[in-house]
């Protein structure tokens, strides 16, 4: 997630993105938009578990209860 | 603001562990693969009990480091951690990749567990789709931040949103 060592661009400085960059809230279009899909995301995963399609514990077998996490690493 | 050779360490191990991270995923994705289109039992056993050691030694270390040495180079520049979009939006995505690793490392020891007890004629059973999705779900969120850092879109947010106050100008970089 780091920033870089590259100098930051001038068109940064003043805080305010160029004409037919930014949403009706002052953000940039691509910020609009990477929004938008990440809701989706979450909404589809949200759905996902809430029906019992999706999470770890679909993967247990009848009876079994995890401990991976809990006891910890992989040489058990 | 970190002195320059420190900002270039810092940098440095920032892109080392979120590329390594990168690709111990590809490396995930591939033994996942294997897992559903292999025809030999012992393979796709052995690919199961590859993942669970990736996944803790490899993939777990490696986000973290991404984490921590991506925040200290964000808050020791004029970046910042919360000015910029793209920072944020990084931010974002290694704490939620991290974090679903994390519950998925559960899951992986699951299907770890139930490979060792599985026999010869039980390979249907083991066959399951969730690595190969999580894996391939991953790499696009990584390629994601990827192409963030690269090309660092423009937007500052909001001071009024910002937990973080702005740092001073001048030495952005």
């Amino acid at each position: 997630m780091g920033a870089s060592t590259e100098p930051e661009p001038a068109r940064d400085r003043s805080g305010r993105a160029g004409p037919g960059r930014t949403g009706a809230a002052g953000m940039p279009r691509w910020v609009i938009v990477s929004l938008i899909v990440a809701a989706v995301v979450v909404v589809m995963v949200v759905v996902g578990l809430l029906t019992g399609g999706h999470g770890p514990g679909r993967h247990a077998a009848p009876g079994a209860h995890a401990v991976g996490v809990a006891v910890g690493g992989p040489w058990r | 603001m970190m002195a320059p050779a420190v900002r270039r360490l810092g940098l440095t191990a920032h892109i080392v562990a979120a590329v390594g991270w990168l690709g111990g995923v590809v490396a995930f994705l591939a033994l996942a693969v294997a897992t559903l289109a292999s025809r030999d039992p012992e393979l796709v056993k052995a690919a199961y009990l590859a993942m669970r050691p990736l996944g803790w030694y490899v993939l777990l270390p490696l986000s973290m480091a991404s984490l921590v040495t991506g925040t200290v180079q964000a808050l020791g520049t004029a970046w910042g951690l919360a000015r910029h979009y793209w920072v944020l939006f990084k931010l974002v995505i290694n704490l939620l990749a991290a974090g679903v690793l994390l519950l998925y490392l559960r899951t992986l020891d699951q299907l770890a567990d139930r490979a060792v007890r599985a026999g010869a004629d039980e390979l249907a059973t083991l066959r399951d789709p969730s690595p190969v999705i999580h894996a391939a779900a991953a790499i696009l969120v990584l390629l994601a931040a990827t192409i963030l850092a690269v090309h660092k879109p423009r937007g500052t947010v909001p001071t009024r949103w910002r937990a973080l106050r702005p740092r001073p100008a001048g030495d952005a970089d």
